[in-house]
């Protein structure tokens, strides 16, 4: 049965291999003959660092892109929200589900893509100070990316691809959707090239001497991570795009959830990554915080890219695809591998923000360096509150629903919808808003458009997430399941009603989903607002 | 060690094969190095953080090691299950306090068998072209008798939502 997919596997690592290879060989001997340009750089007026100017419209563009597919996300995010709420119930069952389709491909892949390419080119011009090697290769990738999220998301709009964002065979979506998706990931993977060849770069040319700083360490990790999901990508989407075709008969679903999880969860720990970069790099611009043990750090983002595959598997708890035995010792073992790392991260970060608060001399009592911090920075409350939310919302249940015993009763309800929005939305997304407040300014050097908004932005989507995060894991225990268009079972045969407490639970939901809504947006128009403007940083 | 005591005999062979054994000695070797070298180059105070997590990680062991007893049991009864769009065709039937196979499979595109009260969550995968796919199963001691509906929980088309469409899907457990 799975005959075609292995020999596609064959068919898709051959070329990827021979394109890492032959690329891994390039990198080791090229010569750059062009020495930087001192013309091409400005000193930044916040961190003092060299900023590498042409790199900037690269960065803006793909901000650009990241934000427009947030405001897309979010529209659809609406959509999908009040039509769970059954009070409310606003869209027919089809295009429910195109909406959460879209709502998933735009907030998981698109907007968090867009804004890690751009965080990408600004860790590496402007925290190092390097010039960005290949600026036309990365304007070929964003080209690539902007087709192929187009493709996808013209698509997935004209009911082409109601597949969801797992789109598990033999659901199928048209062929379209994925040269789209294949297309998109070509570009990220030059952008990631761009990445790679610049920092090798800058290590030649002794812009780089010594160690990389921990933010951008955590930064390569999330990149080469970024590489090894891609190559998964590449192995089930590329077989099953020859299927939409009609070029193949037949694709193993087993096999394809197997390999879809080791793209699927391995993403997200790119997102991780990167997040906790941006932790550290944000604690270091506000408060000046250094990491508290910088071997200790570092070692944690070296567990990131080896365990993150074996932790993937919790995805594949209700699946025939691995043994009862694999299950249970992968969950209750090897999952802890990378979660360790998330642990030493999640004691580490919050101590340094500690330790430089205390040394500005709030040190009395022990809260007061807490009560004293900069809250109203939005960049730094923002910082913490994705902290709170990915640790403590997003991060414990993981690692408990991970567990098979508990995975039993929770896979696909949702439980799990409430801990990945902890994850993924809280802490990802937020982590990279706060970023934002930093990012436009340094490396654009525009000031930040509504100021008075932007400082209540992070209070409005951070508690408002976490607090429908938490609700939908509170009834998601009492069975209600995920991607679900009607629980009230209308148009069903037979009748059944949940626990009474879940209409509760869903007004909860609804106040956090409005709150979020309105962060993200306000979040979009002060974004936009800062690309636009034209105010300068002095 | 704990990892090596969970690996029963009995247990590969119901597993369809994998024995626990192997698994078990990857990781404590893999703890031991790590571990190892990790509190080597620890000061004090990183000592007492990884001492931490070891008491928080060791949590997991006992869990594992209930999960495995259950998995190894002898089924006395086989419920086998089949998925389609949109329904659930349920054959045997499940008894207070006996071991019971769980057996789930579709028919065309991808599903999921979901019973909260007796901790039944299974995809049911399709085989090839219209055919039944490889069977997931999971062993089960029902503790109540009733009838249960059975509820559908991955994405299977635009009736997902209302699967089952007509009066099947039922899971009986008998007293």
């Amino acid at each position: 049965m799975g005959g075609y997919v292995e020999s596609a596997v064959w068919l898709a690592y051959g070329p990827m291999a021979l394109v890492f290879f032959l690329s891994l060989v390039a990198a080791f001997y090229y010569k750059p003959k062009w020495v930087g340009d001192p013309s091409e750089f400005r000193v930044c007026s916040i961190t003092g660092m060299k900023v590498h100017i042409p790199a900037g419209s690269l960065i803006k563009a793909n901000l650009w892109m990241a934000f427009l597919f947030l405001a897309l996300g979010g529209v659809m995010a609406f959509g999908v929200a009040f039509t769970r709420w059954p009070v409310v119930h606003l869209l027919p069952d089809t295009l429910f589900y195109r909406a959460l389709t879209m709502h998933g491909l735009a907030m998981l892949v698109f907007w968090i893509v867009w804004f890690e390419v751009a965080l990408m080119y600004f860790t590496i011009t402007s925290i190092i100070g390097a010039r960005l090697a290949a600026i036309r290769t990365a304007w070929i990738a964003f080209g690539l990316m902007l087709g192929g999220s187009l493709v996808v998301v013209l698509t997935v709009l004209t009911g082409n691809a109601d597949i969801m964002f797992t789109s598990y065979p033999p659901l199928m979506a048209h062929q379209w959707y994925y040269w789209g998706i294949l297309v998109f990931a070509v570009g990220a993977f030059f952008a990631c090239a761009v990445y790679y060849v610049t920092m090798a770069v800058a290590f030649r040319e002794k812009v780089i001497t010594g160690s990389l700083p921990l933010g951008v360490y955590g930064m390569s990790a999330g990149v080469t991570i970024t590489l090894l999901t891609l190559f998964h990508g590449a192995v089930f989407y590329f077989p099953t795009w020859l299927w939409s075709m009609g070029l193949f008969q037949n694709i193993d679903v087993v096999i394809y959830r197997l390999i879809f999880w080791a793209f699927g969860h391995s993403s997200q720990q790119i997102n991780v990554c990167m997040m906790i970069a941006c932790w550290y790099m944000v604690g270091t611009l506000s408060i000046g915080s250094k990491p508290l043990n910088e071997k200790l750090c570092r070692t944690a983002y070296v567990l990131y890219i080896l365990f993150i595959c074996i932790a993937s598997e919790h995805h594949l708890l209700v699946d025939p695809a691995i043994s009862p035995a694999h299950k249970a010792f992968n969950t209750g073992y090897f999952m802890h591998m990378a979660v360790l790392a998330s642990m030493i991260h999640a004691l580490a970060v919050p101590a340094s923000y500690e330790i430089a608060l205390r040394k500005k001399g709030y040190t009395q009592g022990l809260f007061e360096w807490l009560k004293k911090a900069p809250w109203s920075n939005p960049a730094f409350s923002a910082s913490c509150l994705s902290i709170v939310g990915f640790g403590w919302v997003g991060g414990i249940t993981g690692v408990t629903f991970g567990t098979e015993q508990l995975n039993i009763i929770s896979h696909n309800t949702w439980r799990m919808t409430g801990h990945f929005h902890g994850t993924v939305v809280a802490g990802t997304s937020l982590a990279f808003m706060s970023m934002t407040y930093y990012m436009i300014p340094i490396a654009l050097k525009k000031e930040i458009a509504f100021p008075s908004l932007a400082k209540i932005q992070p209070w409005l989507f951070g508690p408002g997430v976490i607090l429908f995060a938490v609700t939908m894991m509170f009834i998601g225990g009492f069975g209600i399941p995920r991607r679900h268009w009607d629980i009230t079972f209308s148009e069903a045969a037979f009748s059944f009603s949940f626990n009474p407490i879940v209409s509760v639970g869903f007004i909860i939901c609804a106040i956090g989903w409005t709150m979020a809504i309105i962060g993200g947006l306000s979040f979009v128009v002060i974004a936009i607002g800062s690309l636009l403007n034209d105010k300068e940083v002095e | 060690m704990f990892s090596l005591l969970c690996a029963s005999p009995g247990f590969a062979e119901e597993a369809g094969g994998g024995s626990g054994l192997g698994y078990g000695l990857v990781f404590s070797i893999a703890t031991l190095f790590i571990g190892g070298v990790g509190v080597s180059q620890m000061k004090y105070r990183d000592k007492t953080i990884l001492i931490f997590f070891a008491i928080i990680g060791s949590g997991t062991y006992p869990s594992v090691n209930a999960y495995m007893a259950n998995m190894s049991l002898i089924p006395k009864n086989t419920v086998t299950i089949t998925a389609s769009r949109y329904n659930f065709e349920v054959q045997g039937e499940a008894k207070v306090g006996e071991p019971t196979k769980v057996m789930a499979a579709a028919t065309d595109v991808t599903h999921a068998a979901f019973i909260k009260e007796l901790g039944v969550n299974l995809a049911c995968l399709p085989g090839k072209g219209g055919t039944k796919g490889r069977d997931n199963f999971r062993i089960i001691v029902p503790q109540q008798a009733g009838t249960y509906k059975i509820k559908c929980v991955e994405y299977c088309g635009e009736l997902h939502g209302n699967m089952s469409v007509d009066m099947a899907g039922e899971f009986v457990v008998k007293p």
